[in-house]
């Protein structure tokens, strides 16, 4: 088990090379002059020209390529220029928050999609079918920055309900002591109740605002694949041999259908990740995507180099999860292949 | 008539699909009765209601069927009215079902032997530490190889014949009263078609067990049936023990059949095919005979109403114009040709 998993590590190797050079010809391609940006209005030539000697950006290509991979090659991801922070400690500052509000966002979605795709299997062209159709077309028919403006309209400013959408904590509580970053889990870590309480406040519509979007292809896919399971040769056989209802649903139905909701659920998560960065920006989250977004408007390219990679390893992760899910649901699936 | 209660008997049953294209008229005046130990061979082609009727006895019809009437009485429970939690009682239990293409009829992500386990742990009242030795006989009884490894074996590491073997030992396993084939053998190669045939055979003596042996292969059931049903478009048209249906077809769709098996010394040329098809079961105005736009010595009375069969006689027939003793020889191809545009008409 732990050599296939080494295995598919190294076997990632090329897509990683792959990330690393699209990235770094991508943010050279950037318009906008970082060098000038950095020295401001009043600049004159020579101290934009000094700026530029001092980022290395007066080098050819393939020369900064080079410095760009030793860095990497040493941990270091560059300096960030409107910060003057170093890139690394940034992003393992701010990917709790977004790893937080990606698998918050991810479990709503689950939770919701799950029953209802099998509740709609089951009792097709009843009521719970047709608002399964509903929510799967308007699922995928809202953008995620309108459903999240919307939310925050609907549920701060009209009804007064949830707190402000801007951030991960009300100003008047303290951070949790950092242990994993992630604010649920601390709180419940150091057993701070209150803390928790307002931290999932606040995790609330950013989360469901991830997971609506989430949600339309889950459900479709739970549906249409439990129809088709339930229709399938080996279900007859559990029924003709009179086992129980629910243990046709869960034990042979369910467990079947999953195997193509799982492969939809490592591609929805991709689609998380990058739909990270429109709510991030839409809910003041300080994660990895907001802090991408306001890079990429500065010119700042190591910051934005930085997240490219971070998002490329992670999807290189969720990809080998995914595989090792599928195997151990299917027993068909080699792990060897 | 003193003859002992049949374990099964079915009677006047009808059944119908509502599609969107229609209402199939599926099954018709069906009566049929199983007696304890006996094997019952259902015979007729593709389409003649064989396994709806197998499914609607078990209670696992598609949710478009619709029963229009009859009874199916098992055991003095009447199957058709029965709740559906009795029923489930019932399967597995009383009355358990086989299928053809084995290795889709078992759940291809569950071991083997859970699945055994799955049966008795819904039927019989075996404490949970006894469950797997007795899922491992279950799996002995029926000849599989050792048990103890095969246990452990998903249905995509066995071979066909083994997976019937496993759905055998799966329906077996709480010892029913009746055991329902269906085409058990059909996408197995002949020398496993006759050993699982064997199994199935010696099984059901050993446990005093009925079977439905559902065919479309008239030399199959002759081999190891006691008594053949023949169904054609939804309708029983004749029942008779194997010898006399052989010898003395009444029926004439059994007197076609016949011609059209081959048996062991006969040529290709020999065999005759029955001209026509199954009449299109969608349709409002089907002859009370189903069979009478095929059959070449229909009159008007087959066009009125069609003779209810006797499930407990011997010999059943339903038809007017039976043949008789030794007038089933076979017909000139020129006089079937002949016939065909006027069944047609």
């Amino acid at each position: 088990m732990l050599k296939v998993i080494l295995w598919r590590l190294i076997g990632a190797i090329p897509n990683l090379i792959g990330v690393v050079v699209i990235t770094f010809l991508l943010t050279r391609a950037l318009p906008g002059d970082p060098a000038a940006f950095f020295a401001g209005q009043a600049a004159t030539v020579e101290a934009v020209e000094q700026i530029r000697e001092k980022l290395g950006l007066n080098k050819t290509l393939p020369e900064q390529f080079i410095v760009y991979l030793k860095d990497l090659a040493r941990g270091d991801f560059g300096l960030s220029l409107s910060t003057g922070q170093p890139v690394a400690t940034e992003i393992i500052q701010r990917l709790p928050a977004s790893i937080e509000l990606t698998f918050a966002g991810l479990l709503f979605a689950v939770a919701i999609a799950l029953p209802l795709g099998v509740l709609a299997a089951t009792r097709p062209g009843s009521w719970i079918d047709q608002l399964c159709r509903i929510i799967t077309t308007a699922g995928v028919s809202l953008p995620t920055f309108f459903t999240g403006l919307l939310l925050s309209y609907v549920f701060y400013f009209l009804l007064g309900i949830a707190p402000s959408p801007l951030g991960r904590l009300d100003p008047v509580f303290m951070s949790p002591r950092a242990i994993t970053g992630m604010y649920l889990i601390d709180s419940l870590l150091t057993g701070e109740g209150g803390l928790f309480w307002a931290a999932f406040k606040q995790l609330i519509l950013p989360a469901i605002t991830m997971g609506l979007f989430v949600l339309a292809p889950l459900a479709r896919m739970t549906r249409a694949s439990m129809l088709g399971v339930l229709s399938s040769d080996f279900i007859r056989t559990a029924r003709a041999s009179g086992l129980k209802g629910s243990t046709i649903l869960y034990t042979y139905a369910f467990r079947n259908a999953l195997l193509p909701v799982v492969t939809t659920l490592g591609m929805v998560f991709s689609f998380l990740l990058g739909s990270n960065v429109l709510v991030e920006k839409v809910f003041a989250w300080p994660g990895i995507g907001s802090y991408a977004i306001e890079s990429l408007t500065a010119s700042d390219y190591a910051p934005i180099q930085g997240f490219v990679l971070t998002m490329g390893v992670l999807y290189v992760l969720l990809n080998l999860l995914i595989d090792l899910a599928y195997a151990l649901i299917d027993p068909r699936v080699g792990l060897e292949a | 008539m003193n003859a002992p209660i049949p374990l099964l008997e079915v009677r006047d049953f009808g059944l119908e699909f509502r599609t969107r294209s229609g209402t199939v008229h599926a099954l018709a005046d069906i009566n049929l009765a199983i007696h304890k130990g006996e094997t019952v061979g259902l015979v007729g082609e593709s389409g003649s209601g064989k396994s709806v009727l197998s499914y609607a006895i078990l209670g696992i019809s598609d949710r478009a069927a619709r029963v229009t009437g009859g009874t199916a009485v098992f055991g003095g429970l009447d199957l058709l009215q029965a709740r559906e939690s009795e029923l489930a009682d019932i399967r597995g239990r009383e009355v358990s079902m086989i299928f053809q293409n084995p290795r889709t009829a078992l759940n291809p992500i569950r071991k083997i032997g859970r699945q055994i386990e799955d049966v008795l742990k819904r039927h019989a009242a075996v404490p949970g530490i006894a469950l797997k030795s007795r899922a491992i006989e279950a799996l002995r009884e029926v000849n599989i190889p050792d048990p103890e490894r095969r246990y452990h074996a998903y249905p995509f590491e066995l071979s066909g014949g083994m997976c019937q073997r496993v759905m055998i030992a799966l329906a077996l396993a709480c010892k029913p009263a009746l055991l329902v084939a269906d085409e058990p053998t059909t996408g197995l190669d002949v020398t496993t078609q006759a050993g699982i045939m064997d199994l199935i055979k010696g099984l059901a003596a050993a446990h005093q067990m009925a079977t439905l042996f559902i065919t479309h292969d008239l030399g199959l059931a002759a081999d190891y049936c006691d008594r053949i049903v023949v169904m054609h478009a939804g309708h029983v048209v004749e029942s008779a023990p194997v010898a006399q249906l052989f010898a003395a077809p009444r029926h004439p769709y059994t007197a076609q059949l016949i011609r059209a098996t081959p048996a062991r010394d006969s040529l290709l040329g020999a065999l005759s095919s029955i001209p026509g098809n199954l009449p299109d079961l969608r349709r409002e105005d089907l002859p009370p005979c189903r069979f009478s736009e095929r059959c070449l010595n229909v009159t008007a009375q087959c066009c009125e109403s069609l003779p209810r069969i006797d499930a407990d006689a011997t010999h059943a027939v339903a038809c007017w114009h039976p043949l008789l003793a030794g007038e089933a020889q076979p017909v000139a191809k020129a006089q079937v040709e002949s016939a065909i545009p006027e069944a047609g008409a």
